[in-house]
C-alpha cells in the first residue's frame, strides 16, 4: 500500500543478517504472494506492479539509521549520509524514496480497513495508537507486548510481564534499550505514551523495556551499554568514534578495580564531548546510559569506587572476553 | 570459483539489483558460504563481479561483523553477552562457553570444527542465555545443553 500510494514499483525490506533463520520465512510469504497474484505484474488488474525484494544485513546495528540503511543497500559500507537532502527527495540510488519501519507499516492495513477515526481510539490526542513493547530483563514472561498507548503504566507492563524474576524489587527500567534515559522505580506509575514519558524526563522510542533489578549495579549496567556503542559506533564522526572509545576504556578502569573518584568527572567530561557533537543520533544515543545513571545513580559510582566493588574475578573474566572476545568491527 | 560454482546463485541475486555494487553484501555471503570465510582470492572474486576495486570490498567486509576475514570453524556459535542477555546469565553461560571448549571467545579449537563468538544482540533477549548456531536460534541455553550440543559436533 505504501508503494501503491507513491507510485513506486520497487521495495526492498532491509533485515538485519542474523535474522537468516526468519528470513526464509518472509521470503516464502513473499514468494506466496507473487503465486497469489499480490506481487508482480499488473496486481488484480490494476496495472500497477510491484517488485518486493528481501536484503540482509550483516550486524551493523547503524544500519538501522535510515540513510545508512541506504549507504548498506547500495552496497557500502553502513555510515550515514549528511541530512539534507533527506531521502524523500534524494534516497536509494538518488532516487525519492520511502523509508518505514515494519512496525509502522504494520499499521497500515488495519487503518485502511477500519478507517483513522477507528485507530485513533486507541491510544491518546498526542499518541495515538497502539505500540509494540518488548520487554526483557528481570521480569517473568519477557517478550513482545501489544498495547494502546497511554492506557497502562510502566508498572502495568511490570505487572503484566509478571513481575520480578529474581525475587527482588524492580530497581529502573531502560525504556527504549540502550540509547534511553533511564527510570528509576520511583517514577514508574508513569504512563506509556510520549507525552508522560517525556514528563519523567524519559521517551518511549523503540519501547524496549529493560527491567532491572535492585542487584544490578550502574556502574556495570553503563559500562555494557558504552561497550555496545563502542562496538556499533560507524567510526565517520570523531565524537562518536572517539568518544565512545574513551568512555569505554574508564569505564573498564572502573571495572578493572582501578578507578578513583576522579574518573567519574572524567566520564562526564568525555560525556559533554560527545552530547550535540555526532553527525547521526548514535553517538547520541551513546551519552544516555552515561548521563542518566549518573544522573539518577551516582552512588552506585561513587560506592564502587570507595567500597572497592571493582577487580573481582567475573569483572576481570569479562574484561579479558572484551579484549579479544569479539569479532571486531573496523573503525573506518 | 565462485563464477563456476555458483552461477546460477550470482545471476539472481544480481537480478536483485539495478546497481552491481548493491550485490556486493550478498555475493559476500555466497563467497563465505563457499570459502567459510571471505578470503582474498573471495574479496578479489566479488569485486571483479561487481566492477569494483577489490579495497572496496575488503572495506565491507571489515565493516560489517558477520563477514569473517579469517578462517572461522566448521560451527560457528555467536552467544551474546550484551546488557539484556547479561541479566538473564549470558556473561557466566559464555564464561562456561570457553571453559568447555577450552578456547577463548573470538577464538576456534584446535580441530579446527568450533569457533566461538561473543556478539552485540541478536534480537532473543527475552530467550537468553541465546545463541546463534551458523545462523540457527538455540534458546534458554544452559550449560547442561551447550555441553550435549557441543558434544554432537566434537563427534
Amino acid at each position: 500500500m505504501c508503494a501503491y500510494a507513491i507510485g513506486s514499483n520497487l521495495a526492498y525490506i532491509y533485515l538485519r543478517g542474523e535474522f537468516s533463520e526468519p528470513g526464509k520465512e518472509l521470503e516464502k510469504a513473499l514468494a506466496d504472494a507473487y503465486a497469489n497474484g499480490l506481487l508482480g505484474t499488473n496486481l488484480m488488474g490494476t496495472g500497477y506492479s510491484l517488485d518486493i525484494r528481501v536484503h540482509y544485513g550483516a550486524g551493523a546495528y547503524i544500519c538501522g539509521e535510515e540513510s545508512a540503511l541506504l549507504e548498506s543497500l547500495e552496497g557500502r559500507i553502513g555510515q550515514p549520509r549528511l541530512k539534507p537532502p533527506f531521502p524523500a527527495t534524494n534516497g536509494l540510488y538518488n532516487k525519492p524514496t520511502v523509508i518505514n519501519n515494519v512496525e509502522t507499516l504494520a499499521n497500515v492495513p488495519w487503518i485502511v480497513l477500519n478507517g483513522a477515526a477507528w485507530y485513533r481510539q486507541f491510544g491518546t490526542e498526542k499518541s495515538s495508537g497502539v505500540k509494540l513493547f518488548s520487554v526483557s530483563g528481570h521480569v517473568k514472561n519477557p517478550g513482545n507486548y501489544e498495547l494502546p498507548l497511554g492506557k497502562y503504566s510502566i508498572q502495568d507492563l511490570l505487572d503484566m510481564a509478571g513481575g520480578s524474576s529474581t525475587g527482588r524489587p524492580i530497581r529502573a527500567v531502560l525504556p527504549a534499550g540502550s540509547s534511553s534515559p533511564i527510570i528509576p522505580a520511583v517514577n514508574f506509575g508513569a504512563k506509556l505514551d510520549y507525552e508522560s514519558m517525556a514528563g519523567i524526563g524519559s521517551v518511549l522510542g523503540s519501547c524496549s523495556f529493560i527491567f532491572m533489578d535492585d542487584s544490578v549495579d550502574m556502574v556495570w549496567a553503563a559500562r555494557k551499554m558504552i561497550r555496545f556503542f563502542k562496538h556499533e559506533s560507524c567510526g565517520k564522526c570523531t565524537p562518536c568514534r572517539e568518544g565512545t572509545y574513551w568512555a569505554l576504556k574508564l569505564y573498564n578502569k572502573l571495572l578493572s578495580g582501578e578507578g578513583t573518584l576522579a574518573d567519574i568527572d572524567m566520564i562526564g567530561e568525555v560525556n559533554k564531548q560527545i552530547i550535540g557533537k555526532c553527525f547521526c543520533p548514535l553517538g547520541e544515543f551513546a551519552t544516555s546510559s552515561m548521563t542518566f545513571t549518573l544522573k539518577h545513580f551516582k552512588q552506585d559510582y561513587i560506592d564502587f569506587i570507595e567500597k572497592k566493588k571493582g577487580g573481582t574475578p567475573e569483572y576481570k573474566a569479562e574484561l579479558a572476553r572484551d579484549t579479544h572476545g569479539h569479532h571486531a568491527q573496523a573503525a573506518h | 570459483m565462485l563464477r563456476t560454482n555458483r552461477a546460477a546463485d550470482i545471476e539472481k541475486v544480481l537480478a536483485k539489483y539495478p546497481t552491481k555494487r548493491s550485490a556486493v553484501m550478498p555475493l559476500l555471503n555466497l563467497a563465505q558460504e563457499e570459502y567459510g570465510y571471505c578470503s582474498p582470492e573471495a574479496i578479489r572474486e566479488v569485486a571483479a563481479i561487481c566492477d569494483l576495486d577489490p579495497t572496496e570490498v575488503k572495506s565491507v567486509v571489515g565493516f560489517y561483523t558477520m563477514y569473517y576475514e579469517e578462517k572461522v570453524g566448521t560451527t560457528v556459535i555467536d552467544v551474546c553477552d550484551d546488557l539484556p542477555c547479561a541479566l538473564r546469565g549470558a556473561d557466566g553461560f559464555i564464561a562456561h562457553c570457553e571453559r568447555k571448549l577450552g578456547i577463548k571467545a573470538g577464538e576456534t579449537t584446535a580441530n579446527g570444527k568450533i569457533t566461538l563468538h561473543s556478539v552485540m544482540c541478536v534480537a532473543a533477549c527475552n530467550r537468553a542465555p541465546v545463541a546463534q548456531v551458523n545462523g540457527a536460534y538455540r534458546y534458554d541455553l544452559t550449560p547442561e545443553t551447550f555441553d550435549q550440543m557441543v558434544d554432537e559436533l566434537q563427534k
